[in-house]
């Protein structure tokens, strides 16, 4: 029986979840204003807080989390076609 | 959960929704004698909402006999002493006051400010609480306007009788004389200015049209912070905090306020980025970063 192999992708999750970080840090500071723009030490802190929380979360994704199905029939179940010879050949 | 319990619950419901602008709260401050006769209070929160004004016109009370400022200033609102002060990040100190009211784009008011010149910080008009606190930021629409009246107080303070501008021939009333003013946001001068104030100008009035000054509306909660400081003279002011300003000033008369302003009227395009970000973010976590199984060899 043909065996399988997990591919994971943590840089992909962290690119992803920081996308994403960016996305609710945006909405908290110009969407819904929860985070205020004040002291800048504070603002960074707060925006690293939730970025890298979501960052965390994609890489924690990319590693845990449910894997894909492999695509296609296992190798060894494959029905490689083969060509007739040519009358005359051979 | 039972038919009685379902109906409760759907009834509170619509009487929250019904009920919530009829519940708003009704400013306790009266500033209805700042503003002039044609600005009438539409919503009904006791603040008068923007009027039609003729070029020229502050849209707030203002007297060309700057000498009578302060003590009309007093005659006109109520002082309140008997605030809560709970420290979060607001505070006016020196011999500067006024009035500010927030208007949203269709000239409603939204929110209203108070200082007295006092040691105190501003109060607002509706709950006469402190205002510009973090819990209780000054609400200004990006695009509306605000009216604003403020003053500098003579009684205890140090103003200068002239400045040394040269050229510039000053009247000698106690005023700010080449003062130098600016207003930082994320330490980043927001906006700045000066003048020589040769006719001793102890107060101003006008009007903000924000939706004409800035590029786009946006929504987001700020602190700011600003200072004035008197015979600065002609260069602008160094970055400055709390904490310093009183060295920068080195003895001369200065007003320095910070606090927390929410704006509103911009939020669909900052939530509209924000969601087109996240949705990507999130997109590519599901499909491009999930664990995927291949067969081996």
């Amino acid at each position: 029986m043909a065996e399988t192999v997990t591919k994971k992708h943590p840089i992909r999750g962290a690119l992803w979840g920081l996308l994403m970080g960016l996305g609710i840090v945006g909405f908290l500071i110009v969407g819904y204003p929860v985070i205020g723009i004040g002291d800048p030490a504070t603002l960074a802190i707060q925006v690293a807080v939730v970025v890298g929380g979501a960052m965390l979360v994609g890489v924690l994704w990319a590693l845990f989390g449910p894997a894909k199905k492999p695509k296609g029939e296992p190798p060894s179940t494959k029905t490689v076609a083969m060509e007739e010879p040519a009358a005359g050949e051979g | 959960m039972g038919r009685i319990a379902r109906l409760l619950l759907a009834s509170g419901i619509l009487v929250g929704i019904m009920a919530g602008p009829a519940l708003a709260q009704v400013a306790v401050i009266d500033i209805s004698g700042f503003v002039p006769d044609n600005f009438v209070d539409l919503n009904g929160d006791g603040v008068p909402d923007l009027g039609d004004l003729p070029p020229g016109e502050h849209g707030i009370w203002d007297d060309t006999v700057g000498a009578l400022t302060e003590e009309e200033f007093f005659a006109r609102i109520p002082v309140i002493t008997d605030f809560d002060i709970d420290d979060e990040g607001s505070i006016l100190v020196g011999p500067c006051g006024g009035v500010a009211i927030a208007y949203d784009a269709d000239g409603l008011s939204i929110d209203a400010v108070i200082d007295y010149a006092d040691d105190n910080p501003p109060v607002d008009v509706y709950t006469g609480d402190q205002a510009f606190t973090s819990s209780n930021p000054f609400e200004v629409d990006t695009t509306g306007t605000i009216a604003y009246f403020g003053f500098t107080k003579e009684e205890g303070a140090n103003w200068s009788t002239e400045g040394t501008m040269p050229g510039v021939v000053y009247a000698g009333q106690p005023a700010l004389h080449d003062y130098q003013w600016t207003i930082l946001v994320l330490d980043v001068a927001a906006d700045f200015g000066g003048d020589p104030n040769a006719l001793d100008e102890n107060h101003n009035a006008g009007l903000v049209l924000l939706g004409e000054e800035l590029p786009f509306p946006f929504s987001a909660k700020i602190k700011a912070k600003g200072a004035v400081i008197d015979l600065w003279g002609p260069d602008r002011l160094p970055d400055f905090d709390k904490d310093n300003i009183e060295s920068l000033a080195a003895g001369r008369e200065y007003c320095f306020g910070e606090g927390w302003v929410v704006t509103t009227g911009g939020a669909f395009y900052g939530a509209a980025l924000s969601g087109l970000l996240f949705a990507a973010g999130f997109a590519g976590l599901l499909f491009n970063a999930r664990p995927a199984q291949t067969w081996r060899g």
